[in-house]
């Protein structure tokens, strides 16, 4: 795929596990009930966004489908129907394929033209299609780069000389079967004069052998003097054609794959899209403020009367309080520390859902919010006992430490680190003295951390370098101070 | 063949069994030809010779060269089939007229300077060759091609009647489409071809020109004998540095150092950091090198150790390196001196389709052949031999073996599970593993008695997250 609704700009993804440790997956499926969307929305998801246009690409085309009612639903069905033609364009092909076994020239010119008459529909189809993408674009009013660009690249393939004649080149083998033809073809051999490339240059309705004439065939300029050939140079004649035919239908299929690689795979793009719009309305609907963060360079992450959008969509959640969190200056890291039930495990996942979504293009359930498109999102978030593979010979711990060992194997200056009760699994003493030099390690490579624990004495040993937060639950509002 | 051979120099010094490039997995890399090239053993003398020609290709010009006398005698090779075998007289004289303009073709690029004495030889017989009378062959070759040339190029009408040609032509759809093609088609493309042709269309045509077909008639009774045809063999030869020097350009791009092995009298072989790079064939990423150290007293070792330790692997990466070393070309090591060996022989599991009695009977057959062998300076490299009978018929043999061949001045490695410390005096390795990591395997082969390379710190210590792993990673922390 050339064209994409996801990205303006081809960006190398990570691959972040975090939407699982942050529950967005149960979010995500709670607001949109069909799995097959939700799945690929996630997918997506999982791979965030690191460069600012790419996001601002996706914003413009969620305003462009809340600003035009329908549009989405009428694309959706027309690139579904796109994406749909090569399946079905195979089916016929595998119907009309040509005899593997040896059959006389005659048959065998007979059942190449009938696999080339079906590759030869594929060009005028994706040429139909092209024209109801773009009149279906013409329609409504559209602002973003990433639909403009798909009626943009409609129109032009509509208008493309090239492909015009390979669809006129088609337009030749759509009826009829090889018997009702006269076949121009030109035989070049080889440097080697072994062997001979042939091509088709003309055809034309069958004109039968008259009487005292070598094959009736009249030509109506430039005939020089033609020769009949005998019955077996006749033969090898057809089988030249054959292979000219079949040479035409593969040169027929890669040039039309080819174009039609360039937009295929849109409905699949239109699948996040007809989730997060499903996200938009039900965000609109919860009644609480929401936004799109603005983006900045800065390793900053700020946010305003932010609410966890997985308590959001419970339905038996009756009211999600907002917390404000600000991740910048010289302690731009967070140590959260408070009692069980205080909120700190749902304050990491407000953040990292916030950041995840706003790196998706999506708008995010908070009052005001600036982040910047962090080079990587990474979770911990300590596992149930369950979990753990029952042979698995290394112990809680270690698998613990091999997962920490994977994020600082692949951190890089800007990520984003949310650790939650990390190697609580160990004795204090020995679990604090880990981490404290894995979030010092962190702070020294450049990225920014939110380590919620019961540890003693990390948020102290840390001062230097992060801010520390208590959660607290008071009058039954969940407070982080 | 007639003419001089680019990679003998005198004559083969032995021969191996293909059987050999099979067990050592080289045919996964190599082309049948390259292959049967190299079980022609040849003396140190030619191998030098050869190694200057793989040093050569590493200059674009050399490769070129290479590359296009390569092509040439392909072309020749499929020309002179086709000559072979076509029936129709007319058509037959006029392919004739293709393979002496490939002919001619090959000698004026044969006749350029070529490194080596190899090289040279070549080289110069194909200078002296182009005299005056090779010049008016050439010429009336090529005027005569392209008239037919010319000719058989034809527009024809076919529908389901028949066919005739003799027809202007217009500009075929093939033309277009290559126009689009090139417009939105990142590959290749690739020409049609009339499958099986036999030659009734092209003997058409030339009948139609009676007098052309008298004077192809005349060219080749002129010239009939003028080509030796055996020139196509040269396919083989130059295919063969180009195959290998394929594969050195392949595996180097895997960041494996590649080296031009040293010959020396000593009957061993001494290398560094040895690379079995036939592991690439599996998509192996993470190729542990080993040392070799087979010389003098410790020339014939057993090796030992745990299964998928590495033992297979390392009899592979001798093997298959001594195979490159011994046909002249570079080696996947830092350093890799070896003598020139006369006799290489491997005795790997086979299957179970034996001819007649068991796998012990199969195994001695092939065993004899090894022993009795008539060269002098032999390697062997056994893999689990003996190692389907019962424990002490096993330990028996085994150690009878392994004194036969060492008595016999073979150098090689003896892979066996059994133990055969009690039964003999002939040095053992083994493949070791790390006993600081639940006994982990290194892939590293030592011999016996070297030392190997070495709750909460240990783990981290293992994942490198201790203070110290981190400092060292990040810096002071």
């Amino acid at each position: 795929m050339i064209l994409s609704l996801l990205y303006q700009t081809p960006e190398a993804l990570g691959e972040s596990a975090s939407i699982y440790d942050l529950s967005v997956d149960k979010t995500v499926k709670r607001i949109c009930k069909s799995s097959r969307r939700c799945d690929y929305f996630l997918k997506i998801l999982q791979s965030p966004l690191r460069k600012t246009e790419n996001i601002e690409y996706r914003r413009e085309i969620i305003a462009d489908f809340e600003n035009n009612e329908n549009l989405a639903e009428q694309l959706r069905l027309a690139v579904t129907r796109y994406d749909k033609l090569k399946s079905d364009w195979l089916e016929m092909k595998s119907g009309a394929s040509v005899s593997s076994f040896d059959v006389s020239n005659d048959v065998l010119l007979e059942q190449v033209y009938s696999s080339l008459k079906v590759t030869a529909m594929f060009p005028n189809t994706v040429v139909s299609l092209y024209r109801t993408i773009s009149d279906v674009l013409s329609g409504a009013e559209i602002k973003s780069r990433g639909l403009s660009g798909i009626k943009k690249h409609c129109d032009n393939m509509l208008e493309n000389e090239y492909f015009s004649d390979v669809c006129k080149v088609a337009s030749n083998f759509l009826y009829n079967s090889a018997k009702d033809y006269d076949f121009e073809i030109i035989a070049s051999f080889d440097d080697c004069l072994c062997s001979i490339e042939p091509s088709v240059c003309g055809i034309n309705p069958y004109r039968p052998k008259k009487k005292n004439s070598f094959f009736g065939l009249k030509r109506s300029k430039d005939e020089k003097h033609p020769h009949s050939l005998n019955s077996s140079s006749s033969d090898e004649a057809k089988g030249i054609l054959c292979q000219a035919l079949i040479h035409t239908d593969e040169l027929l299929y890669k040039i039309t794959e080819s174009v039609y690689e360039s937009l295929y795979g849109i409905s699949y793009e239109m699948d996040f899209y007809l989730v997060a719009l499903d996200i938009c309305d039900f965000i609109k609907n919860t009644g609480y403020e929401y936004c799109y963060p603005t983006l900045t360079d800065e390793p900053v992450l700020c946010a305003n009367g932010l609410r966890d959008i997985y308590l959001a969509s419970d339905e038996e959640t009756p009211v999600v309080f907002p917390v404000d969190v600000s991740m910048r200056s010289e302690k731009s890291s967070l140590i959260v520390t408070g009692g069980n039930g205080s909120g700190k495990t749902t304050f990491l996942r407000a953040v990292g859902a916030l950041q995840l979504f706003a790196q998706a293009g999506l708008p995010t359930l908070c009052k005001d919010a600036i982040i910047s498109a962090r080079s990587g999102i990474f979770t911990h978030f300590s596992s149930k006992e369950e979990e753990f593979r029952q042979n698995d010979r290394s112990g809680r711990f270690e698998s613990e430490v091999s997962k920490v060992a994977q994020i600082i194997n692949s951190v890089t200056p800007n990520s984003l680190i949310l650790l939650n009760e990390t190697f609580q699994t160990t004795s204090y003493r020995e679990g604090s003295d880990a981490i404290i030099n894995i979030l010092k390690a962190l702070s020294k490579i450049g990225a920014q951390y939110i380590f919620v624990t019961h540890l003693p004495g990390v948020a102290l040993a840390l001062s230097g370098e992060a801010k520390s937060l208590s959660a607290q639950c008071e009058n039954g509002r969940f407070k982080i101070k | 063949m007639k003419y001089p051979s680019l990679v003998i120099l005198d004559k083969a010094a032995g021969k191996m069994s293909r059987d050999v490039t099979v067990d050592l997995k080289l045919d996964l890399f190599l082309s049948e030809n390259t292959l049967d090239i190299m079980t022609n053993l040849v003396c140190e003398k030619c191998i030098a010779e050869r190694q200057k020609i793989f040093a050569s290709l590493n200059c674009d010009a050399a490769f070129e060269h290479m590359a296009k006398l390569h092509e040439l005698s392909k072309k020749l090779c499929n020309t002179i089939k086709a000559y072979e075998e076509i029936e129709k007289e007319n058509s037959k004289k006029a392919v004739f007229v293709s393979v002496c303009r490939l002919y001619t073709q090959f000698c004026d690029e044969a006749s350029k300077p070529m490194a080596s004495k190899l090289g040279e030889r070549f080289s110069e017989y194909f200078s002296e060759i182009r005299n005056g009378e090779f010049v008016l062959f050439g010429d009336k070759t090529n005027s005569l091609y392209n008239r037919i040339k010319k000719i058989l190029r034809v527009g024809a009408v076919v529908n389901s009647d028949g066919a005739s040609f003799g027809f202007d032509t217009q500009e075929s759809f093939t033309d277009i489409l290559k126009r689009a093609y090139m417009a939105f088609c990142p590959e290749k493309i690739s020409a049609a071809s009339a499958g099986d042709y036999c030659f009734s269309f092209t003997e058409e045509l030339l009948k139609s020109d009676e007098r052309l077909c008298e004077e192809i008639n005349d060219f080749y009774k002129e010239y009939g004998a003028f080509v030796d045809l055996s020139i196509a063999e040269y396919k083989g030869e130059t295919g063969f540095y180009l195959d290998i020097h394929s594969l050195i350009g392949r595996i180097k791009k895997e960041s494996i150092p590649a080296v031009m092995p040293v010959f020396t009298d000593v009957a061993g072989i001494t290398a560094d950091d040895v690379y079995d790079f036939t592991l690439i064939a599996k998509n192996e990423k993470r190729i542990i090198p080993n040392n070799i150290r087979l010389s003098e007293d410790m020339k014939f070792c057993f090796l030992q150790g745990a299964n998928g330790g590495g033992k297979t692997t390392y009899l592979r990466c001798i093997g298959a390196n001594l195979l490159l070393a011994l046909s002249g070309s570079y080696v996947f090591a830092n350093r890799f001196e070896v003598c020139a060996f006369d006799g290489v022989f491997t005795h790997f599991p086979r299957d179970e389709r034996f001819e007649r009695g068991g796998r012990l009977c199969d195994e001695e057959a092939r065993l004899d052949l090894i022993v009795n062998t008539e060269t002098k300076k032999n390697i062997v490299l056994l893999n689990e031999t003996f190692s389907t009978t019962t424990q002490e018929i096993s330990i028996k043999k085994t150690a009878d073996l392994a004194h036969r061949l060492k008595a016999s001045g073979f150098a090689g490695v003896y892979v066996t599970h059994c133990d055969i410390s009690e039964n003999c005096d002939i040095p053992v390795m083994c493949v070791l593993v790390d006993p600081n990591n639940e006994n982990e395997r290194t892939y590293k082969v030592a011999f016996k008695g070297e030392k190997s390379s070495s709750f909460a710190l240990d783990i981290l210590k293992k994942y490198s997250l201790d203070y110290s792993s981190l400092c060292e990673r990040f810096g002071e922390i």
